[in-house]
């Protein structure tokens, strides 16, 4: 796959200047397939990695295909919650993040200002019978989108040999007290 | 040839280059031990957590000493048996980078890694051998004819070995993982008046069981509570000797059954001041020799699939289109070098 996109740009591997991925919040392995891919090729190619948030990833598509200003992406989490956050376009193109992203109960979910909901919570919404607002459930974060972000951050001069996943969700294991005889 | 090998099948993250010509190593290794030890075990989420975090920083620092990514090769990876997301992290890291340097890619099993391992050893020994593989994951007997060429003595059908000790300690309110602190409280005591039962040595096979051990211990326990330390010890006692005396029977059933005068005992568990110590007595009464490879090899590591990857490479194997791990995955299933 990676082959044939490169093919169809007509490049190299050697003209690449950055590699991207969306590095969370979603399912966590899918998440860790795409960061040790990415930095591997990084490594390999030695070529500074950027990572993007899923949610911005996500917003970006959305806003551009719709041509708004302005989208909330609301990722399914699973067990009642979804990953949130709120992205209004600047004056380069790049939806920003408004306030922070945050991992949130299902019923506590708002819309501000009725602004345009997309991903895959709206059907976690509406599984749980809570109020589903206005948007599009089956929209799904694209590379497309994400090269479109790293772009413009690598021409800020962002990318370095780090890039961490952003979980949101951190409360993975329970610590068990044994009981001693 | 220039081998990368990396390993996060479980709980280490290991990074090893190895220079089949010279026999040239350069490793990297990082246990998460401590991470887990709060949860009593090793938590899968947070193991594949900290691959992801430490691999690509470790992998730089051992490019950067070994004089940068030209210094490849080859890459190989564990392809399993191990946990699902941990599997993930290495395969993708080695996938990408195999990628990006267009250098061959091969997924190596773990446990051909362990049985190679001692191959890395000051001493290692020439094929064939028996291999007594004794870890916090797994207990097995294997033949091991040549490269490629093993078959399955015996195994256990419940819980490892190291796992039986950790689990037992756990019971003994001793801190994860357990195994060298039961070791360290049975020596405390010479001898105990306790016994524990020698599971499945009237049998004729070579697999193994230990989870009755452990049931047994939590009995005695219980009979016996409130502890004191003597009580305790005799306990540990107990539950090392019936577990030295079951391997030591079955490893000299497996030395006869296969015909072989060969042991490599490895694996955390080969650590065991006494299993080393009635290993040795039984070798010298069967006239076989023993090898313990260094422990850096027994236990998980990046230089044994760094090894066993080189000479699967080197022999022409390579990974075909489809990308997958396989965390079960069984050691017979693979072939013999051409
Ligand atoms: N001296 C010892 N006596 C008994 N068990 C030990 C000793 N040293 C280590 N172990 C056990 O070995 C296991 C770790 O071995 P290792 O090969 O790293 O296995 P894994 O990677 O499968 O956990 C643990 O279960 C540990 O308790």
């Amino acid at each position: 796959m990676l082959d044939a996109v490169l093919h169809e740009a007509a490049l190299t591997r050697a003209e690449l200047d950055r590699v991207a991925f969306a590095n969370g919040p979603g399912a966590f392995t899918g998440v860790r397939i795409a960061a040790a891919t990415a930095q591997g090729i990084a490594l390999g190619l030695q070529i500074p990695l950027i990572g993007v948030s899923t949610l911005a990833v996500l917003a970006q598509q959305v806003a551009d295909s719709r041509g708004l200003d302005a989208v909330q992406s609301m990722i399914d989490a699973r067990m009642d919650e979804a990953y949130v956050g709120l992205y209004r376009r600047d004056a380069a193109g790049i939806l920003r993040l408004q306030g922070e992203e945050r991992l949130l109960p299902l019923d506590a979910l708002r819309c501000p200002g009725a602004v345009y909901c997309a991903g895959s919570a709206l059907r976690a919404l509406e599984a749980a019978g809570l109020p589903v607002p206005e948007g599009d459930a089956d929209a799904l974060p694209d590379a497309a989108a994400l090269a479109r972000i790293a772009g413009h951050l690598a021409a800020q001069g962002a990318g370095g040999d780090e890039a961490p996943i952003n979980y949101l969700r951190n409360r993975v294991a329970v610590r068990k007290t044994p009981t001693v005889y | 040839m220039n081998v990368l090998g990396i390993e996060t099948s479980c709980d280490e993250t290991g990074l090893a280059l190895y220079d089949l010509d010279s026999g040239g190593l350069r490793q990297r290794l990082y246990s998460q031990i401590e991470r887990h030890r709060e949860y009593g075990g090793v938590v899968p989420e947070l193991a594949s957590r900290d691959h992801v975090a430490k691999a690509a920083p470790m992998l730089r620092e051992l490019l950067d000493e070994a004089g940068g990514v030209a210094a490849i090769d080859g890459i190989v990876y564990t392809r399993g048996p191990g946990l699902m997301g941990a599997l993930m992290v290495g395969a993708s890291l080695a996938r990408g980078l195999a990628w990006a340097l267009q250098r061959p890619l091969l997924g190596v099993h773990h446990m051909e890694g362990h049985l190679l391992a001692p191959m890395l050893s000051e001493r290692p020994p020439e094929f064939p051998f028996v291999a007594l593989l004794v870890s916090g994951g797994h207990t097995m007997l294997v033949d091991v004819a040549a490269i490629g060429r093993y078959r399955l003595l015996g195994e256990s059908l419940d819980d490892a070995v190291g796992e039986a000790f950790d689990k037992t300690a756990k019971l003994l309110g001793l801190p994860y993982p357990g195994g060298p602190e039961l070791a360290a409280l049975a020596a405390t005591v010479d001898h105990s008046p306790l016994t524990f039962p020698r599971p499945m040595v009237d049998r004729p096979g070579l697999d193994f069981s230990f989870s009755g051990l452990k049931t047994f211990a939590l009995n005695t326990m219980q009979q016996l509570s409130p502890l004191d330390d003597r009580s305790r010890a005799e306990i540990a006692h107990a539950f090392e000797t019936a577990v030295v005396e079951t391997l030591g029977i079955k490893c000299r059933r497996a030395l006869r059954q296969a015909g072989r005068g060969r042991l490599v005992v490895a694996g955390g568990v080969g650590a065991n001041r006494r299993l080393r110590e009635a290993l040795g007595e039984m070798a010298d009464a069967e006239g076989a020799e023993l090898f313990f490879p260094e422990p850096e090899y027994c236990t998980d590591n990046g230089a044994m699939i760094a090894y066993a990857g080189a000479r699967r490479l080197a022999a022409g194997q390579r990974d075909e289109g489809v990308f997958d791990v396989r965390p079960r995955w069984s050691l017979e299933e693979l072939t013999p070098l051409k």
